[in-house]
């Protein structure tokens, strides 16, 4: 029996004081016309502020289940630390 | 007069010790030039004695910094096409994932983002069109940025 997948990519771990940086966010799924499933990626670990110097649009989300005609379509999940990774004040991490 | 063309050599030398890495620093900093991305899978009716088609884009390259200007530093290359002639089994097109540490470049960058999936046809068992894999370690970019994205998967189209 066929079957298909369509996974998006993950993102990846420690991308922190990029200015309005998006960063270590999970890609989306894509489109799978037949039986399988399209799933997004997950987000990555520890993508914030580590001095607190910038605002980031979005940092370590998962990315958004695909389309599928028979089949499953899972949104990824978000990574761990992404809005306490800071060792200073500054300006919050990351707008979700 | 040879020894004062020789003291003036040894100064030469002496200066361009001293300045020559501040300068190449400089150069790095003002040069417009785009970090190496992967390169874009692109393998159509492929066939193997196993029955497996396998495309995937290039894989980013490490440590590009100090671009200016909107540039593209190590993301990985788009997976490409796999379209099979329904006898392979495996059929699958794989974007490249992204580098790592690109860093401090200036105005908009994009910096070790994983190559979008490609797209895979004509399969007959399983079959895949993946996203590849962001980077880590992006840091201290200015102006807008995209790091260490994963990248998004492809259609597939029965």
């Amino acid at each position: 029996m066929k079957s298909c997948f369509a996974f998006g990519g993950i993102g990846d771990s420690n991308n922190h004081d990029n200015e309005n940086g998006n960063n270590g966010n999970g890609g989306n799924g894509g489109t799978v016309e037949v039986a399988g499933s399209a799933n997004g990626g997950n987000g990555g670990n520890n993508n914030g502020e580590l001095f607190g110097q910038t605002m980031n649009r979005g940092c370590g989300n998962g990315g958004n289940g695909g389309k599928v005609t028979d089949g499953v379509a899972n949104g990824g999940n978000g990574g761990d630390g992404n809005a306490g990774h800071k060792l200073f004040l500054g300006n919050n991490d990351c707008m979700f | 007069m040879y020894s004062h063309q020789s003291l003036i050599l040894i100064l030469l030398a002496i200066a361009l010790t001293v300045i020559g890495p501040s300068l190449s620093v400089q150069g790095a900093i003002a040069n417009p030039t785009n970090g190496q991305n992967g390169k874009d899978g692109n393998k159509e009716g492929c066939k193997t004695p196993f029955n497996v088609c396998l495309v995937r884009g290039g894989q980013g390259e490490v440590t590009i910094n100090a671009n200016q200007g909107n540039s593209f530093n190590g993301n990985g290359g788009n997976g490409g096409t796999a379209v099979c002639g329904g006898s392979e089994v495996i059929c699958t097109a794989r974007g490249g994932d992204g580098g790592s540490r690109n860093s401090v470049n200036f105005d908009t960058s994009h910096n070790d983002n994983g190559g979008d999936g490609g797209s895979s046809t004509g399969c007959l068992g399983a079959c895949a069109a993946n996203g590849g894999d962001g980077g880590s370690n992006n840091s201290f970019n200015s102006g807008n940025s995209n790091n260490g994205n994963g990248g998004m998967a492809a259609a597939f189209i029965a």
